[in-house]
């Protein structure tokens, strides 16, 4: 993270792509018709001339280069480059980036308008650009220019930093081991640790989807609500910050009001408390109700298996995870990059999209947070107003790459731009 | 040589020798090299490409400027050709000349308009070289000219291709395939029966 400002992000943003894409053109235009052509070392400068910085882009993107045209200096650039585009036709022109100066840009027909308020935001939307193979055209406010801010050094970073939390503590935490749980405590109460996963143990089950209620409760006792009630209610919060430095995201880590105290987990250093999820452990034969299906419950693989039931000591194998995400974060971004909001948070959960059903559910009130996976799937992710859960049959699913479904989704809804690079899409 | 003349000939008749800018083309093509690009209509593309089409289109010459200087840019020895209309000429002309751009622009024109082609590309400071645009034989040493200072950095060339009558020593109802056919078999590269 270095603090910088919008030139300075923006430069940063091109230099790292020369040096990792190899093929991009930065293009200047000068507000001078008398200039003559000027070929340096980083950059093209052409004289401004109407109609002429357009094709001059499209030709060497045609060729394969990336051309980056700089308009700031010419007047009016949002509109004479769209009018440009619509000449040459929007379908027929090749990908390439365009900046531009201007306060409110226009939508552009062909062409991703983005219009970062910040040079944290300049640095994430050029990085975006150069790689989306779209045309783009980022719209930065003058008004901003000289604002800092903390600019992510990393290419690969567009936004911040994704909460990584290792995979062996929940795998230990799955076997029962509390030292792991006992040292990541500790870790936490010295304030310099992240929280993790294992502190999530969950003792409920799923809550029923309404469609499916009907259907599965002539065959399962009304007691598949309680399970959900007391999961609410000991299930600890997982954090998924997106980027620790700065004091916006720590927002994200605070626990509604609405949501039960005890269960707080919060990402600056206060301790897990999993005493309530501890206290009320839900028996088995509860979480095998709301699974038909589900074989008896069995250990994650690898691990031997052994009745669960019959030592209540033991933790139970959670069925139920769910963690949390900035929905600021990412409603800022899907204006950004000028995407609905729906549509980036399938994107998002494109990851999980081979084993599990995924179900975008934007009203939360309801208290329903999850639901069961259907017959075909292996899990369901469900992604609510400001958290992403998943409910997964352990018969067919292991503990493990659930977790790491969900991880890997949180992760990307805290990062959604980083997604959209990924090469899948 | 007599390679080079048979592959121009099969690329004459791939686009058809009717086609005024044919014989340019199949010109340009036999002696652009592998690594060489072409830019056409909307596209750039490789020599081997525009081989196997059948026809060509123009294209902007702010365009196959763009392009020359995306090649320029990769460092590689390579050169591009293109046929420009009268679309932004001046201006790719002088990028071409400030930048010193890889590029042969092939732009066919009637005789009674060379003097004035003529006089706006060498106001650009752009070599500019006429040449009968009906003849291989005639355009083989002008291209080959334009393709040695492009390759070797000395700067673009443009070719004015006529494609009305310019020289008066061949005959002037014949196309430019029964031309390049009288000149294989008068050097003996090959016999009649082959050529038909």
């Amino acid at each position: 993270m270095s603090i910088m400002n919008s030139a300075e992000a923006a430069r940063l943003a091109l230099d790292e792509a020369a040096q990792h894409l190899k093929n991009v053109i930065v293009i200047y235009v000068e507000p001078d018709r008398t200039a003559r052509p000027l070929s340096f070392t980083k950059r093209l400068t052409l004289p401004e001339a109407d109609d002429v910085q357009l094709p001059f882009a499209v030709g060497c993107a045609r060729a394969g280069a990336l051309p980056v045209l700089d308009l700031h200096a010419l007047e009016n650039a949002s509109e004479r480059f769209a009018a440009a585009l619509r000449s040459i036709g929007a379908d027929k022109a090749p990908p390439m980036v365009v900046r531009v100066s201007d306060r409110h840009p226009a939508a552009m027909a062909g062409a991703r308008v983005m219009a970062p308020k910040n040079p944290r935001e300049l640095a994430g939307a050029l990085r975006y650009a150069l790689r989306s193979g779209e045309i783009c055209v980022v719209a930065e406010n003058p008004l901003d220019a000289y604002e800092s801010c903390e600019v992510p050094d990393d290419w690969e970073e567009l936004y911040g930093d994704a909460l990584e939390t290792p995979h062996e503590d929940f795998e230990a935490a799955l076997r029962g081991e509390d030292n792991v749980r006992d040292e990541q405590t500790a870790a936490l109460d010295a304030g310099g640790a992240e929280p993790n996963d294992t502190g999530a143990l969950l003792s409920a089950g799923p809550s029923l989807r309404d469609g499916e209620a009907e259907s599965r409760d002539a065959a399962e006792p009304s007691s598949a609500d309680e399970p959900a009630q007391n999961g609410d209610a000991a299930r600890p919060d997982e954090s998924a910050a997106s980027g620790g430095d700065s004091p916006a995201d720590d927002k994200m880590c605070e626990i509604p009001a609405d949501d039960e105290a005890d269960s707080a987990q919060a990402i600056d250093g206060a301790p897990i408390d999993v005493s309530e999820a501890q206290s009320a452990p839900v028996e088995p034969a509860e979480v095998r109700q709301t699974l038909p299906d589900a074989e008896p419950l069995k250990a994650p693989a690898g691990e031997a298996e052994t009745d669960i039931a019959e030592s209540p000591a033991r933790p139970v194998v959670p069925a139920f995870r769910t963690r949390r995400y900035d929905p600021a974060e990412l409603e800022r971004t899907a204006r950004l990059l000028n995407v609905p909001r729906e549509t980036l948070l399938r994107l998002c959960c494109r990851c999980a999209e081979a084993l599990a059903e995924i179900v975008i559910e934007a009203d939360a009130e309801s208290g329903e947070i999850a639901c069961l996976p259907p017959l075909e799937k292996a899990a369901c992710l469900w992604v609510g107003a400001d958290r992403l859960s998943i409910c997964w049959d352990p018969a067919r699913l292991d503990g493990g790459a659930a977790r790491a479904l969900l991880q890997d989704a949180a992760a990307y809804l805290t990062l959604p731009a980083h997604l959209i690079l990924d090469k899948e899409n | 040589m007599r390679e080079l003349l048979l592959k121009i000939r099969a690329l004459l008749l791939r686009f058809g020798a009717a086609d005024e800018r044919a014989a340019a083309t199949a010109v340009t093509l036999g002696l652009l090299e592998e690594g060489d690009l072409f830019a056409l209509g909307e596209h750039v593309e490789p020599v081997g490409e525009t081989a196997a089409r059948n026809s060509v289109a123009a294209t902007d010459a702010l365009a196959a400027a763009g392009a020359a200087y995306a090649l320029q840019r990769r460092g590689e020895d390579a050169v591009i050709a293109a046929w420009v209309d009268g679309r932004h000429l001046d201006r790719a002309l002088e990028m071409a000349a400030a930048l010193g751009l890889p590029l042969i622009m092939l732009c066919a024109c009637r005789e009674s308009e060379l003097d004035e082609l003529s006089s706006r590309v060498m106001a650009a400071d752009v070599s500019c070289v006429p040449a009968d645009g009906r003849s291989v034989m005639k355009l083989m040493p002008a291209l080959r000219l334009a393709v040695d200072r492009a390759r070797e950095g000395d700067g673009s060339t443009l070719i004015e291709c006529v494609v009305d009558q310019l020289s008066d020593d061949e005959d002037a109802e014949s196309g430019p395939l029964e031309r390049l056919d009288s000149v294989l078999i008068v050097e003996g590269y090959a016999m009649p029966e082959e050529l038909k």
